[in-house]
């Protein structure tokens, strides 16, 4: 401080010389403006009471907590129901692949098919209906019996799914060898086009499944490759070994609606 | 002069700190005694601007108020925030932003331009006549560049010692103390001729 350059006359001369002051209109504002600082804190403590600001922070972190176990608790249930619909999800993609699929062993392996089947239907029908109809859709129109190729088309275009749990039910069930007669269940209920006719069949299922089973020993095919073997005896001419076919198919799958070009003699 | 009084340094940091706590009453004080010097710093450099950026030093200061503590100097403080808002100025202004942080005169040698100086403080009475040379000394504060005339003013109106004027203006006591000695020189040798008629 001591040091400090200073020029005693030259501050005095700068000061006499230096007089300015700020507006009076300039104090007027800045004063106001600093009372009015002042005087807006106490509105402010009235207006956010106390009491809020201490629990604010507690009531966040409960809100959150209770948020977190309800969502918590939903997954859980959904986790719980999740391995249910895929069971009847399975279920008629077998029906619907037929003969490549697995699921009819289970009820030969099993002894009563009818207990096999109904399985889905009665405990979880209420569940296990919906996701088990929304597949079954796309597979009513194979069923149908004017277009058998579609049948096949769409169940090619569909085998990439199918096939995971075709392999999966395969390996759980591969000695039974029984597989052609699994197609049965599937044509059988879903072949009346319609959802009236669907539920029909699938109130039917029991019994049909129980005379499908029958047929199973002399049913070595797929309708559909049994029915185009019949078509192409009758192109052929071999008219006589058509009808021993198509008599044979009768038996086997005394339900399926045969295509008109078939059903004609 | 900053503090107005001899107690006037802790005084204004026990006013700033009532004012914080709610006494309007001592920013009106505060600023009574602080206005016209801070106003004058702000016209050495703005001129005509000055008063609006009065207004802002001063709106950052209420604004500042509840984070106010004391760790320096009130008037410190203070002259920062009116230097940065300086510097605002002269940005917004596309002024070298520079100017008043490096403007000094390297060329002039102030202890060389003090030596050609007798400043041998002659009396008073032989001086100055202080009514005829004001504007003649402010005139010549006004061609000092901006970092050795805020420099001074910072010493003669804020009452800030070297290093009260290098914390203010962000430079080390040694420029603090160079800018203060270039103005001083050039002063006196600006107004040297005033000198000799008043003194001789």
């Amino acid at each position: 401080m001591n040091d400090d350059p200073r020029d005693r006359e030259l501050g005095e001369a700068y000061r006499e010389a230096s007089r300015e002051t700020p507006p009076a209109d300039l104090d007027a504002r800045i004063l106001a403006a600093a009372h009015r600082a002042v005087d807006a804190r106490p509105e402010d403590a009235v207006r956010r009471p106390r009491w809020i600001d201490r629990f604010r922070l507690p009531l966040a972190v409960a809100a959150t907590a209770l948020i977190a176990v309800t969502l918590s608790l939903m997954v859980d249930d959904e986790t719980r129901r999740e391995p249910e619909p895929d069971a009847p999800v399975a279920a008629p993609r077998d029906d619907a692949w037929g003969s490549r699929s697995a699921p009819a062993p289970a009820p030969a392996a099993s002894g009563p098919a009818p207990s096999r089947e109904r399985a889905p239907a009665p405990a979880e029908a209420r569940r296990a209906a919906p996701p088990a109809e929304a597949p079954a859709a796309p597979a009513a129109p194979p069923a149908a019996v004017r277009d058998m190729q579609r049948v096949e088309t769409e169940a090619a275009a569909g085998a990439p799914r199918a096939t995971g749990s075709a392999a999966g039910n395969a390996v759980s069930v591969p000695a039974t060898g029984a597989a052609p007669p699994a197609p049965m269940a599937a044509p059988a209920a879903d072949s009346p086009p319609g959802a009236a006719s669907r539920e029909r069949a699938a109130q039917e299922r029991p019994s049909r499944l129980t005379r499908d089973d029958a047929a199973k020993a002399e049913s070595p095919r797929a309708p559909a490759a049994w029915l185009e073997d019949i078509r192409r005896l009758r192109a052929e001419g071999r008219l006589a070994e058509a009808e021993e076919a198509l008599a044979a198919f009768r038996r086997a799958y005394p339900d399926y609606p045969l295509p008109p070009d078939l059903a004609r003699p | 002069m900053a503090g107005g009084n001899a107690d006037g340094a802790a005084a204004d940091e026990v006013l700033m700190l009532a004012y914080r706590d709610g006494d309007a009453g001592a920013f009106d004080r505060l600023y009574a005694r602080h206005k016209g010097p801070v106003y004058r710093y702000l016209r050495r450099h703005a001129h005509d601007q000055a008063e609006e950026l009065a207004q802002d030093v001063w709106m950052r200061v209420i604004h500042a108020r509840g984070g106010y503590d004391v760790r320096a100097k009130f008037t410190t403080w203070l002259y920062t925030i009116a230097h940065n808002r300086l510097m605002d100025h002269f940005r917004a202004r596309g002024r070298e932003t520079a100017r008043l942080a490096t403007a000094d005169d390297p060329e002039d040698d102030p202890d060389a331009i003090l030596e050609d100086q007798p400043h041998p403080d002659p009396p008073p009475d032989r001086l100055l006549e202080r009514r005829e040379s004001a504007a003649r000394i402010l005139a010549a504060l006004d061609l000092l560049p901006d970092a050795q005339r805020e420099a001074f003013v910072l010493q003669q109106e804020g009452g800030l010692s070297v290093e009260e004027i290098a914390t203010v203006t962000g430079v080390n006591r040694e420029t603090a103390k160079s800018r203060l000695r270039y103005a001083l020189a050039k002063l006196r040798t600006a107004l040297a001729d005033l000198r000799q008629e008043h003194g001789t």
